[in-house]
C-alpha cells in the first residue's frame, strides 16, 4: 500500500500559503509547515465518558519536522470523575523516499495518573515508548488522496492490567481524502494495531479548510473492540465510539 | 540455596482477613483482602469488590476502600461498635472497560461475618492425633465445660494451639484436649458465663479449617 503513494512531503519549507497536509485519526500529517493544532476526542456510548483535549505543535526546520503533543483528560472512575495530564509525545520526522517520511515518536510520562484511554493508550496510560513510523500521501487525480502508515515500536507501562509492563506494538493504517471543492474535503481512514486495546477501527471526518486554518469533525468506530477482541473481559457489543473535533493552524 | 529463596521471598497468598467467624476484631482493625496482583496505587477501588453490613442495625457500612501494596483494604468511617456484628462480601468488580482491571480471584470470592469483641465461641473442632482440637472465634484460655457427644467433662487441661499465616496480621489460638473423639461428634463448649457454642468434629487439621474461613489459597 505504501507502494502506491507518491509525492507529498515536501522536501524544502512551503509557503504559507500551501494547503495543510491530509491527516486523519491515526495518521499524522506529512509535509506542511508549521502549526499547532487543538484537539477533543470524546468516547461516547455505554462505556464511553473518556475525554482527551490535546495540544499538538508541530515546527518546520528545514527539511526536519519536530512535533509535540500534550492531552489532557478527564474519565470516569468507580468513584466519580477524574482528570490528569497524559504523555508527552515528541516526534521527528524526516523526508524518505517518494512522498514519504520516516519518523521515530517517543512518548513519557509527565507524572500523570490518567490510566484510561480514547484510543491509542499511549496517549493517556502513564508508559514509556517509542515507535519507528513510516507515512505518506499519493495525489490522485479527482481530488483524491491516498494515506498510509506503517508503525512498529517497544512499549513499558506499570504493568496494571489490562495493559502489559512491556510490550511490542505493530501497526498500519490507511486512508482515502476526498477534497470537494477547494475547501472542504471527506476522509475515510482504516487502521490495525496489536497490541492494542481495539484492534481494528475505522474512522471517517469531514474538514473545512480556510486561509490557513482547519477545522475538522469526525467519528471513530472500534470495531475490533465490539466484536470483543479488547483486553477487558467484557462482552462483544456496540457500546462505544470516539467523536473528535479539531482546529488547526498552520504559518 | 532454594529454601534461602523461599524465606527471604516467600511466596504470595490469598486471603481475606478477619476471618469468617472471628471475634478478636478491633474498633479499629481493617478489613483486608489480601490479593497477587498489580493496581496503581491510590486509583479508585471499585465500590462492588468489598461490602459491608451491620448485622444488628441493618444497612450498608460507609467506609473507605484503598488499594494498599497488593491488597484491598477497607476502614470504616466510623470505628466498629464495640460488641457489634457485621458482615462481608467480597466480590469479582463489573469490568471496567477504559480503566485498570482489579482482578479477584474466585477463591476469595464469598461472604463472612465477624463480631468485635464479645465472649469467644466454638467454630471448629478436628480430632488431630489422640487430641481433640477447637478453634474459638477468640483468645481462649481454659475450657470450663465440654461436651462430645452428650458426654460431658469439665475443667480440662488443655495445650494452645498457635495459628499463624504468613503475611496476617494477628494469629488465632486454638486449643487441644487429650479426649476420644470422632468424626462427626457434636463438640459442645460452655464458658464461665455458661454462654454455649457448638460445632461438628470435622475432617482435616484445625489448620487446614482455620485457612478455609480466611478463603486461603495460593495463587
Amino acid at each position: 500500500m505504501i507502494g502506491l503513494l507518491g509525492p507529498a512531503y515536501a522536501a524544502s519549507p512551503p509557503p504559507v500559503d500551501e494547503p495543510l497536509p491530509r491527516e486523519g485519526f491515526v495518521l499524522e500529517p506529512v509535509g506542511g509547515g508549521s502549526g499547532v493544532q487543538l484537539s477533543t476526542s470524546s468516547v461516547v456510548g455505554g462505556d464511553g465518558a473518556t475525554t482527551a483535549i490535546g495540544t499538538r505543535g508541530r515546527a518546520r526546520l528545514g527539511d526536519v519536522v519536530l512535533a509535540v503533543s500534550v492531552p489532557f483528560a478527564t474519565w470516569r472512575t468507580p468513584v466519580g470523575r477524574d482528570t490528569g495530564l497524559g504523555n508527552l509525545s515528541i516526534g521527528g520526522w524526516l523526508p524518505a523516499g517518494e512522498g514519504g517520511a520516516i519518523g521515530v515518536v517517543g512518548h513519557v510520562p509527565l507524572g500523570g495518573r490518567a490510566y484510561t484511554w480514547v484510543n491509542e493508550v499511549e496517549e493517556l496510560w502513564p508508559g514509556t515508548g517509542m515507535e519507528l513510523v513510516y507515512r505518506a500521501n499519493r495525489e490522485l487525480d479527482g481530488g483524491l488522496t491516498l494515506l498510509g502508515r506503517l508503525s512498529g515500536g517497544l512499549h513499558t507501562s506499570g504493568g496494571y492490567e489490562p495493559v502489559p509492563g512491556l510490550y511490542a506494538k505493530v501497526g498500519a493504517a490507511g486512508g482515502v481524502d476526498l477534497a470537494l471543492g477547494e475547501h472542504v474535503g471527506l476522509l475515510g481512514e482504516g487502521s490495525f494495531a496489536w497490541w492494542d486495546t481495539s484492534p481494528l477501527d475505522v474512522a471517517a471526518l469531514v474538514r473545512a479548510d480556510v486561509e490557513g486554518f482547519r477545522v475538522r469533525g469526525g467519528i471513530l468506530l472500534p470495531l475490533g473492540s465490539w466484536v470483543g477482541a479488547q483486553p477487558a473481559p467484557v462482552p462483544a457489543g456496540v457500546r462505544e465510539a470516539t467523536v473528535r473535533f479539531d482546529l488547526c493552524a498552520q504559518w | 540455596m532454594v529454601l534461602w529463596l523461599l524465606a527471604c521471598n516467600p511466596p504470595p497468598q490469598l486471603f481475606v482477613e478477619p476471618f469468617d467467624g472471628s471475634s478478636a476484631v478491633a474498633i479499629t482493625d481493617p478489613l483486608t483482602v489480601h490479593l497477587d496482583t498489580r493496581y496503581p496505587e491510590g486509583e479508585p477501588v471499585p465500590d462492588d469488590v468489598l461490602t459491608v453490613v451491620d448485622l444488628d442495625g441493618g444497612g450498608f457500612v460507609e467506609g473507605t476502600t484503598t488499594f494498599l501494596d497488593s491488597d484491598v483494604v477497607f476502614e470504616p468511617t466510623s470505628p466498629w461498635s464495640l460488641g457489634g456484628r457485621y458482615g462481608w462480601a467480597v466480590a469479582q468488580p463489573l469490568p471496567s472497560t477504559r480503566g485498570p482491571l482489579l482482578q479477584v480471584p474466585p477463591e476469595l470470592v464469598g461472604e463472612s461475618s465477624f463480631r468485635v469483641g464479645g465472649a469467644p465461641e466454638l467454630l471448629d473442632a478436628a480430632v488431630e492425633g489422640d487430641a481433640l482440637c477447637l478453634l474459638f472465634s477468640g483468645p481462649v484460655d481454659t475450657l470450663p465445660q465440654l461436651e462430645i457427644d452428650g458426654e460431658a467433662f469439665a475443667e480440662l487441661e488443655s495445650e494452645p494451639h498457635l495459628l499463624r499465616l504468613p503475611g496476617a496480621s494477628s494469629d488465632a489460638h486454638g486449643r487441644c484436649v487429650e479426649l476420644p473423639a470422632r468424626l462427626g461428634d457434636l463438640v459442645r463448649y460452655t464458658d464461665a458465663q455458661g454462654e454455649t457454642s457448638a460445632a461438628t468434629v470435622a475432617e482435616g487439621t484445625l489448620t487446614d479449617a482455620w485457612k478455609a474461613r480466611h478463603r486461603w489459597s495460593l495463587p
